[in-house]
């Protein structure tokens, strides 16, 4: 599975990284993360002064994606630290 | 984490559009409460307003309880955890960490600067305490005020280096709480632009203060100066006296700086986080060269007239919706309440030197046509190609009413001959 990873956000608005990351290079518990913010949905946009919000598009094996954009706020640590 | 937002034109902890949903309750006690807290809201509203208008400005804060300055500061060790170490409190000693250091610091600059100049007691003018938290994440290229508290990162060490070496990035975070406390403007379009300018404005005027910068003309006006390393090409995150120009450096995907100054510029974006809710960050530029405008052509210390002017309109004035054009004419209003027609033309003239009002229409329409005369003037404030731009239509502008009543004569007399033939 791979995990495309967009950043928007924080002080400067033109400083747009992207990350792509192949899940099955890191721990289940990523993947496992990255599954149950998709399954979450992410909710209405939170708007939290200069913060980041990342777009994350997660491509299966099986051809099928899925997307959810959340808040730096909302990314659990263990998947956080992986994103630019 | 849930942001608590003070989203009232009175500052009363309940808004008035839950108090009328409260009113039509069909459980009277709901309705009691919403009567009880409306009532007390008028005695409030009543008292703040004779307080104000016997106060002379330099005490034109409603001071709540004096409480003394409280900070704290954790380490986060570079992961998300904002509250991994407590490693500093109020009176503590400090330890061998610049971003400790700098950020606790900060805290107290920009907590006297309220104090001293708006008697305002800390951000949520009630003693809140001043939690920040450092090492924040891993590459973290950001400052942020998460609605309790401020995060600062460390920077990539490539474009960016640490957040908290930028006092004015520190009292920029801080007023995104006081704004959440006071107008809570919400962040998105016009509204979060304006947001965002507040904390530009204060952010600058903190740094302007503790440097003791007290000719606006020479003033520092760059946000976040010093943070970006040398190998990048910028000065700083933005620049509030010439906005558009602050970095260019297209090798490290910082691109552009994307601000207007005008609003012939204005970059229409959509609501969403690619687009930067609006262009918060962006067209924040054009309020900001307007407040630099009024600042220099006020000619006092930038805190002492133009920032007392602004911080009534964002504690006062305004509501969570407004826009630029009722920040103009809010700022306006309150100069010429508190210091006068001059003071009033001077920030009239830096709204319309940055288009977002034009002079006669308005706040401007009570004003006389000398003083209208000298607000159109506000127009040779631009400089360079604009300047020039400017002159050049108002020229044309003039001639083209002129050609056409020589025309009118020229029929007339021609019109005249044939008669007589």
């Amino acid at each position: 599975m791979k995990l495309t990873v967009k950043r928007f956000g924080g002080q400067v608005p033109t400083l747009r990284p992207q990350r792509v990351i192949d899940l099955a290079a890191l721990e289940p518990k990523v993947t496992a993360a990255v599954q149950a913010l998709i399954a979450h949905g992410g909710g209405p946009p939170k708007r939290i002064p200069d913060a980041y919000s990342y777009e994350l598009k997660l491509d299966k094996d099986d051809g099928s994606s899925q997307s959810v954009t959340v808040s730096e706020f909302d990314v659990p640590d263990v998947l956080l630290k992986h994103l630019p | 984490m849930q942001l608590q937002s003070c989203a009232c034109h009175w500052c009363s902890i309940v808004p008035p559009y839950v108090l009328d949903r409260m009113q039509s309750s069909s459980n009277p006690d709901v309705r009691r409460s919403a009567e009880v807290t409306r009532s007390a809201d008028a005695v409030f509203r009543t008292t703040r307003a004779n307080i104000m208008a016997a106060t002379p400005m330099s005490k034109l804060a409603l001071a709540a309880e004096p409480a003394p300055l409280k900070r704290v500061v954790y380490d986060s060790a570079h992961t998300n955890d904002l509250a991994r170490t407590r490693v500093l409190e109020e009176g503590g000693e400090l330890p061998d960490d610049d971003s400790v250091r700098e950020a606790y610091a900060g805290a107290e600059t920009t907590w006297k600067f309220y104090n001293q100049i708006f008697q305002r007691s800390s951000v949520d003018n009630d003693g809140l305490t001043l939690v920040s938290s450092v090492h924040y994440r891993q590459n973290y290229n950001n400052a942020v005020w998460n609605g309790q508290q401020m995060a600062y990162g460390d920077g990539d060490g490539v474009i960016f280096g640490r957040f908290t070496r930028s006092l004015d990035v520190i009292g920029h975070e801080l007023t995104h709480g006081v704004t959440q406390y006071s107008a809570g403007l919400q962040y998105a379009g016009q509204s979060g632009a304006l947001n965002e300018h507040f904390s530009d404005v204060f952010g600058i005027l903190v740094k302007q203060w503790s440097l003791n910068q007290t000719n606006p003309q020479t003033a520092g006006w760059l946000i976040g100066e010093g943070l970006l390393l040398p190998q990048i090409n910028g000065k700083a995150l933005r620049s509030m006296s010439d906005p558009g120009t602050a970095y260019d450096d297209e090798p490290s995907g910082l691109g552009k700086d994307p601000q207007p100054a005008h609003m012939r510029s204005y970059q229409e974006l959509p609501d969403t986080q690619d687009g930067d809710h609006g262009g918060v960050h962006i067209n924040s530029g054009i309020p900001n060269k307007a407040f630099h405008l009024a600042a220099t052509a006020i000619g006092e210390p930038a805190w002492q007239t133009a920032g007392k002017i602004w911080y009534v309109t964002l504690t006062e004035r305004l509501r969570p919706d407004a826009d630029f054009e009722k920040c103009a004419k809010e700022t306006i209003s309150v100069a010429r309440d508190f210091f006068g027609n001059d003071v009033g033309e001077k920030v009239a003239a830096a709204w319309v030197a940055v288009g977002v009002t034009e002079a006669g229409t308005g706040p401007m329409a009570s004003l006389t046509p000398a003083a209208i005369s000298r607000i159109r003037a506000g127009a040779s404030l631009l400089k360079g190609p604009k300047a020039k731009k400017v002159k050049k239509a108002k020229k044309a502008a003039k001639a083209k009413p002129a050609k056409k009543v020589a025309a009118k004569r020229v029929t007339a007399k021609t019109k005249k001959r044939a008669r007589k033939k």
